[in-house]
């Protein structure tokens, strides 16, 4: 946990840090999908569709800083037999996590500007997850809060001519969402695919 | 700038189309059908050979003194069915009340319309009240209190129906005796929308009860 919160801190600091200079706002509109992973995998296994993703950015040189806010929906179908002490049950099962994050982010531009950029970054910040089991006619549902990291890296392209403030942008996201209570990390990886305005 | 705009209402739009599909719905009834299966910790069931059943399914609305949808149609096929996985599993039913069989078998179901059951107590707790007993246990056969016997049930908004098969055994006694003799030691309940013909709904039933006992291998005695 501690190390979570240091290393997030140390990789958040030179987007802070570039604000101090000339700004520029940067706000992306995102497609994000999902592909689980470990204990979310094992909940739902199925790569989602489902997610959008907002973005600001606040711009200085090759550093930025910003918040992130997503969601994500995968689910999953499975016929099988549950066994709990004493307890066996089966049913068709209708699975789903939605994760929803509100994250703060820092980001360092790779290339030149206005060609596609690589960009490294790193979000932290809180989740809030709803999984839920329908099952023949019942739901059993759980909510929990959990802090988390997420390591990205992405490139954007800019659009040309009479779009010249605006990019498509796409990143590849580690999420991790710490334990909570008592439900187990979240992690999974999402995939944006967007379009960023710059003023 | 029009056509900024443009572009971002347009992926705005493709966004929301997105989001708003959600997968994962029911296509049929048959797909609600829920099979539980509980089986209490530490019970013996090898020491187990016959079984007592009674030849009729209690309606538990009836039992509680409530209105009733539920049809008895083919209450002879549903406890064929229970006989013939039971015998499968090694058991031998006895039909003579008079003699006191290794465990019982109890057969209920109820229907459901815009109604929440809700049951308190003890969850492992026998269901004695419709069922007379041999002859020298009949004194504690018949009695007002009754019970599921695991944590409340609730149900809502359609027709559903649940079936109860419950194994008591009589050599185990309940932490309550007032309310009677034995304790269930496996109880299977079968959960599902009532919609479709009736061959429909049995078939579903049929195919549910041998769920049950796949999936309470440790009842089998052979």
């Amino acid at each position: 946990m501690r190390i979570w919160t240091l290393a997030a801190a140390a990789l958040l600091l030179p987007g802070l840090a570039s604000a101090q200079g000339e700004r520029s706002s940067w706000f992306g509109l995102a497609w994000s999908m999902a592909s689980p992973t470990a204990n979310s995998k094992e909940f739902t296994s199925d790569y989602s569709f489902r997610g959008i993703g907002l973005e600001w950015r606040q711009l200085r040189g090759r550093n930025s800083y910003g918040l992130s806010l997503g969601w994500n929906a995968t689910n999953e179908e499975t016929l099988e037999t549950s066994s709990l002490p004493q307890i066996d049950l089966t049913g068709l099962q209708f699975r789903y996590i939605n994760a929803y994050s509100i994250l703060l982010a820092g980001h360092t531009y790779l290339g030149t500007s206005g060609k596609a950029r690589p960009f490294l970054g790193i979000k932290a910040g809180t989740y809030y997850i709803n999984r839920r089991v329908d099952v023949g006619l019942w739901t059993a549902t759980d909510n929990s809060w959990h802090l988390g990291v997420a390591p990205e890296l992405g490139f954007t392209v800019p659009l040309r001519q009479s779009y010249g403030s605006e990019a498509f942008y796409t990143a590849v996201r580690y999420n991790y969402a710490l334990a909570a209570g008592d439900t187990p990390y979240q992690s999974w990886f999402a995939i944006d695919i967007g379009i960023a305005t710059r003023r | 700038m029009l056509r900024n705009y443009v572009l971002w209402g347009a992926l705005v739009g493709c966004f929301l189309s997105v989001a708003a599909c959600y997968p994962g719905e029911l296509d049929t009834v048959a797909q609600t059908d829920l099979v539980i299966t509980f089986h209490k910790q530490d019970a013996d069931f090898q020491a187990n050979q016959t079984f007592a059943m009674p030849d009729s399914i209690v309606d538990v609305s009836v039992a509680a003194g409530a209105d009733t949808t539920l049809t008895h149609a083919y209450d002879a096929q549903i406890l064929l069915r229970v006989q013939q996985e039971l015998e499968d599993m090694g058991y031998t039913r006895v039909v003579d009340t008079t003699v006191q069989t290794d465990v019982i078998v109890l057969v209920s179901a109820i229907t459901v319309e815009n109604y929440a059951y809700y049951t308190p107590g003890y969850p492992w707790y026998p269901y004695w009240g419709w069922w007379g007993g041999w002859g020298p246990y009949s004194s504690y056969g018949v009695g007002s209190n009754w019970y599921y016997p695991w944590y409340p049930v609730y149900t809502t908004n359609f027709t559903s129906g649940s079936l109860f098969i419950t194994m008591i055994d009589p050599d185990v006694p309940p932490p309550d005796t007032s309310q009677g003799v034995g304790m269930a030691i496996w109880s299977a309940v079968i959960n599902g929308m009532l919609e479709g013909t009736d061959p429909e709904i049995l078939a579903r039933i049929n195919s549910s009860l041998s769920q049950a006992f796949l999936q309470s291998p440790y009842l089998a005695i052979q």
